[in-house]
C-alpha cells in the first residue's frame, strides 16, 4: 500500500476534479474528486495516525520517555509483521472517515438550505448566517460521528494492541466484551470536537 | 497596492493585485484555522484515545501467555497500569500489613495477587489498586482531571506533533501542493 511519494504529491484535489472523465456529472465532481484525494492522503499518513495513536494511548508505567517506548513497540511490530503493518488500522480509518464525510457534508448542505429559510435566521443578517451555518455543521457532525463510533473504537483498538482479527471478530469481541456500549466508547469526546471545529471552520474560511 | 486591504470595497487600482492578496489571506487564515482546531482539540482526543484503549478484559487463560486473544496488550511497555480492573481491588498493604525488620516497620512486603495470570509483584508502598484507579477512567470529564493531575498538564496534549504534521500533509494532498504553502 505504501503509494510513491511523487504520485501523491501531485495528486490534489482540484487536479483531480478538472480531469475526472465527463461522463461523471459536474455536479458530483467535488463529490468525486474530493472523496479520492482523502482517501489517498489518508492512506499516505497512516502511519503517522498509528504513532499517534499509541502515543496517546500511552500512559507512563516505567522512566523511559513516552516517545521512545511507542517506537519501541512499533519497531517490534514492524519486525514480526513486516513494513506493511505501519499501514495497520487504515481500513477501519477510512471506514470511519469516508462515510463520516459523506454524511456531514450531505447533512451540512441540507440542513444549512432549510435553516436559511426560516425568519429568525435571515433577520440576523451576517450573523444569521454564521448561526445557521454553525448549528447544521454541529447537528450534521454529531450525527455522522455518532454513525462512524463504532469504526473509530476498533481503528483504536487495532492500532494500539497487536494480534489478528478480521474486523467482524474484533467488532464482535468489543461487544461481548463491554456491551453494545462499548462499540460506542469515546463518542462523547469526539462529539465536543465538532462543535469547536465547525466554528473554527467557519471563521477561518470567512475571513472577517 | 501595498495598502489594499483583503476583503474591503476599494475599487482596485490593479485588479488582479487585490485578489491575489486576499486569496492568499484566505489560504492562510484557513491552514491556521486548521492548527487552531487540532491545538484546541488534541485533550479530547487524547481522552477518547486512552478510553478506548483501556482494556476490560477478563484475566487471560493461566497458561500466562494470553497470545490467543485478538488483541492482547503487548505494547512494548508494562500493562499492569491497562487493566482496569484485575481482579485488585484491595489494596495490598491493607491485605499483608505487616512489621518487619527486614523491610523496615509497617511496610507491606512483596505481596502477590496470583489471580492465574501473571502477577504484579508489589514493592513496599505501591498500590496497585491505587496506581490502576490512578490510570483508568470512565468518562470524559473524570479522564481530563486525571491525566492532568496524575501525569502532568502537558500529557493532554501528547500526539500534538504527530497531529500537526499529518494535518499539514493533508492539506497539501487534498488542497494540492501550492495551496499549502502560501508564497
Amino acid at each position: 500500500m505504501a503509494v510513491p511519494a511523487n504520485v501523491i504529491y501531485f495528486v490534489g484535489y482540484d487536479t483531480l476534479r478538472n480531469n475526472l472523465p465527463s461522463s461523471i456529472p459536474q455536479t458530483l465532481a467535488p463529490l468525486v474528486a474530493g472523496t479520492f484525494a482523502r482517501t489517498f492522503a489518508v492512506a499516505a499518513i497512516s502511519p503517522i495516525e498509528l504513532f499517534r495513536t499509541r502515543l496517546q494511548a500511552y500512559h507512563p508505567t516505567t522512566n523511559r520517555s513516552s516517545f521512545q517506548s511507542v517506537m519501541t513497540g512499533i519497531s517490534s511490530l514492524v519486525k514480526q509483521q513486516g513494513f506493511r503493518s505501519l499501514w495497520r488500522g487504515l481500513d477501519l480509518t477510512l471506514w470511519r472517515d469516508v462515510p463520516f464525510s459523506g454524511i456531514y457534508w450531505m447533512g451540512y448542505e441540507s440542513l444549512r438550505h432549510r435553516f436559511s429559510q426560516y425568519e429568525v435566521f435571515r433577520r440576523a443578517g451576517e450573523r444569521g448566517f454564521f448561526e445557521a451555518a454553525f448549528l447544521s455543521g454541529w447537528l450534521s457532525g454529531t450525527f455522522a460521528a455518532f454513525v462512524t463510533q463504532p469504526f473509530d473504537v476498533s481503528k483504536t483498538r487495532r492500532q494500539v494492541y497487536t494480534g489478528e482479527s478480521s474486523t467482524l471478530r474484533l467488532m464482535g469481541e468489543i461487544w461481548r466484551e463491554e456491551g453494545i456500549r462499548g462499540l460506542w466508547k469515546g463518542f462523547v469526546p469526539r462529539m465536543l470536537k465538532v462543535a469547536p471545529a465547525c466554528a473554527i471552520m467557519y471563521v477561518s474560511s470567512n475571513p472577517p | 497596492m501595498a495598502a489594499a486591504i483583503p476583503g474591503s470595497q476599494q475599487p482596485p487600482f490593479n485588479g488582479a493585485s487585490v485578489g491575489d492578496v486576499s486569496a492568499l489571506h484566505k489560504s492562510i487564515s484557513a491552514v491556521s484555522g486548521a492548527f487552531l482546531t487540532s491545538l484546541l482539540v488534541t485533550p479530547l482526543d487524547v481522552v477518547r484515545v486512552r478510553l478506548q484503549a483501556q482494556h476490560p478484559s477478563a484475566p487471560p487463560p493461566s497458561n500466562g501467555g494470553g497470545s490467543g486473544l485478538n488483541s492482547t496488550p503487548r505494547l512494548g511497555y508494562s500493562t499492569l497500569g491497562g487493566e482496569s480492573k484485575l481482579g485488585v481491588t484491595t489494596c495490598c498493604r491493607e491485605v499483608f500489613f505487616t512489621r518487619s525488620w527486614v523491610n523496615g516497620p509497617g511496610s507491606a512486603i512483596q505481596c502477590q495477587y496470583n489471580a492465574g495470570f501473571a502477577s504484579p509483584v508489589l514493592q513496599s508502598g505501591y498500590c496497585a489498586a491505587e496506581e490502576t484507579g490512578k490510570r483508568t477512567f470512565q468518562g470524559t470529564w473524570e479522564g481530563l482531571v486525571k491525566i492532568a493531575r496524575y501525569e502532568g498538564i502537558t500529557s493532554l496534549w501528547r500526539g500534538l506533533s504527530p497531529t500537526l504534521y499529518a494535518l499539514f500533509l493533508r492539506l497539501c494532498l487534498i488542497k494540492g501542493p501550492w495551496r499549502c504553502l502560501p508564497m
